[in-house]
């Protein structure tokens, strides 16, 4: 066992009061190794969700640090994590001007203890497109941390699919610093939190370069004693003219006892911009429950139904069938199906 | 003699705690196809709603039987899997799900039976090209972007695949075009046979021209003022609800 470190992670850009508890989260890892990883100064820099103490920690303890260069105008097509699952990785990615790369990496709830935590920092060079999705289905015993960080140029498109269904704990974060001319940014998570699973997680997008877009959004689920946090930030910094940015969240609330918190933050230091929010919290659409039970589907499987139909979308961005097929099997053992 | 697939006995019920049915008598034997009309807001979807079991709607007093047995109490998914169809004028939109996997869900929930996979979307392409509908519709997330008509021969194909034997139409045909109206008819006259036997609630007899109708019911008020044949529904044409009604009172 090693020493446990208390971090600071998914720190709100700008404070709120303390006693809501929602500035920062506290996470609790392990410390195993201390070998500090080697990172590529033009990568060091880069600003992520969940904060400088998570990047610093998994810096000094990733057992596995990959390198993905895309050149101008080539296309790496998909390209699976082979590591996924091991304690502490760190995936760097620069693309290239007119490049395309999708990485995505997945914990299977093969992996029933410790902790997961896994960094993606990309550098999208002019016209770039770049895809990363993290998921995770892993047991009720392993703590996970997933944290994004991304620097997008001219006319370049990152996007970023965060999928946390599993874990005694699960912290995930995205940041994106919006540089260039259109740079645009798509972030889409889900989550499903039951028994006394916490959810904590922070995107931020900051926005410098003129006519830059981003859209964020966030689909869940929440059952027994789950605790959630989510804080969704857009920072308009001036000279980010005629930027848009819209950020959401749909929470479908299935326990009394589940605690639900949401923190949406516009921050805007520049006139010509147009920032959006919206959030929805409850329960499944009643007329929608009939409809599914009244082609013979259990409460239950309606239940379930209407969770993937909001999940699907996501879902099958993951490029790898069996993948899919573990998060629905997984999916539907924890909604404990008749 | 006929054999008896519902029976509706003095029932009663409620929406929002207003009484909406009031003591509805109705028997439909297997084969027969019964056509519901009347005038707006007489109850005509609160009833089909009632034997389709929507929890939204209380029933007060009275039975409900199916195949013999009380369903009264049973939740709709129990009485979907006994065979019970409804075809919904406003249905839902399931975005995240097509409507080929939701279909082969359903259908492998209604049969207990599992569903070969080429088999089921070859027949499902076949049930909707015969409903003028293109095939690329089953890869779309249910209802979700479909037009008011698609939505509506969205249901029929649901109807013919899941192949239930008691249907009710809450006015399949509303909103639909001349050639729609042609389409979905034909539809229901695939579907029918002399094991099943079906419900429809229409304003538009157009739908009717191709079918064999047994029974027309003129609900008013909560109560089924006048039951007849065929020709009843060439009277309303003519004459409206205004005659039957004074009749009823």
């Amino acid at each position: 066992m090693g020493e446990q470190n208390i971090l600071k992670v998914n720190p709100l850009p700008t404070l709120t009061w303390n006693h809501l508890m929602l500035n920062f989260a506290n996470m609790p890892l392990e410390a195993a190794s201390s070998k500090k990883a080697d990172i590529p100064s033009e990568f060091k820099d880069i600003e992520t969700g969940m904060g400088r103490e998570f990047v610093s920690f998994v810096e000094s303890h990733a057992s596995y640090v990959r390198i993905i260069r895309a050149g101008k105008g080539e296309d790496l097509g998909v390209i699976k994590d082979e590591k996924a699952g091991i304690a502490s990785e760190i995936i760097l990615i620069e693309a290239g001007e007119d490049s395309r790369v999708t990485f995505y990496t997945h914990a299977s709830d093969s992996v029933q203890d410790g902790q997961i935590t896994r960094l993606v920092k990309v550098i999208a060079g002019p016209r770039a497109q770049v895809t990363v999705i993290q998921s995770q289905t892993v047991g009720n015993g392993c703590l996970v941390g997933d944290d994004f960080g991304a620097v997008v140029g001219d006319e370049a498109k990152v996007r970023l699919i965060q999928s946390e269904l599993g874990g005694k704990a699960a912290f995930a974060g995205g940041c994106a610093a919006l540089k260039g001319y259109k740079a645009d940014f798509t972030e889409e998570t889900i989550y499903f939190g039951d028994e006394s699973r916490r959810l904590d997680f922070s995107y931020v997008t900051r926005h410098t370069g003129k006519k830059t877009t981003t859209s964020i959004l966030a689909n869940g689920a929440l059952f027994g004693n789950a605790d959630k946090v989510y804080r969704g930030s857009m920072d308009f910094i001036h000279g980010c003219s005629k930027s848009k940015g819209r950020e959401a969240e749909n929470v479908l609330l299935f326990s009394p006892t589940a605690r639900n918190r949401s923190i949406p933050l516009i921050l805007c230091d520049e006139e010509d911009v147009d920032g959006q929010h919206a959030a929805s919290i409850g329960k499944i659409n009643k007329d929608l429950m009939y409809y599914l039970q009244s082609r013979g589907l259990t409460e239950n499987q309606a239940r379930q139904l209407a969770v993937e139909s909001r999940f699907n979308p996501v879902i099958d961005e993951i490029p790898d069938e069996a993948v899919r097929e573990e998060i629905h099997a997984s999916l539907e053992r924890r909604m404990n199906l008749d | 003699m006929s054999e008896e697939l519902l029976r509706v006995e003095n029932l009663h019920a409620d929406v929002e705690e207003k009484e909406i049915l009031k003591g509805i008598n109705l028997v439909v034997n297997k084969g027969e196809t019964h056509v519901l009309m009347g005038p707006n807001g007489a109850g005509k979807s609160t009833l089909d709603n009632c034997i389709m079991g929507n929890p939204e709607y209380k029933v007060t007093e009275g039975k409900i039987f199916f195949k013999g047995e009380d369903i009264t109490k049973q939740k709709a998914d129990a009485r979907a899997r006994k065979g019970i169809f409804m075809s919904f004028q406003a249905p839902q939109e399931v975005p995240g799900v097509t409507m080929e996997d939701f279909l082969r869900v359903c259908k492998k929930n209604l049969t207990g039976e599992n569903i070969r996979y080429f088999a089921f979307h070859k027949e499902l392409a076949a049930t909707m090209k015969a409903l003028d509908m293109d095939d690329s519709y089953a890869s779309r997330y249910l209802n979700v972007g479909f037009s008011g008509g698609e939505k509506k021969k969205a249901e029929i194909v649901q109807m013919l695949t899941l192949n239930p034997t008691f249907a009710m139409l809450d006015e399949t045909d509303s909103g639909l075009d001349v050639d729609a109206v042609r389409v979905v008819s034909e539809g229901i006259r695939r579907f029918k046979t002399d094991e099943n036997s079906l419900l429809i609630i229409t304003h538009n007899t157009k739908i009717l021209e191709d079918l064999k109708v047994d029974f027309v019911h003129v609900l008013y008020d909560g109560r089924i003022i006048k039951t007849g044949g065929p020709e009843l529904v060439d009277y309303i044409n003519t004459n409206g609800f205004a005659e039957l009604i004074k009749e009823g009172e």
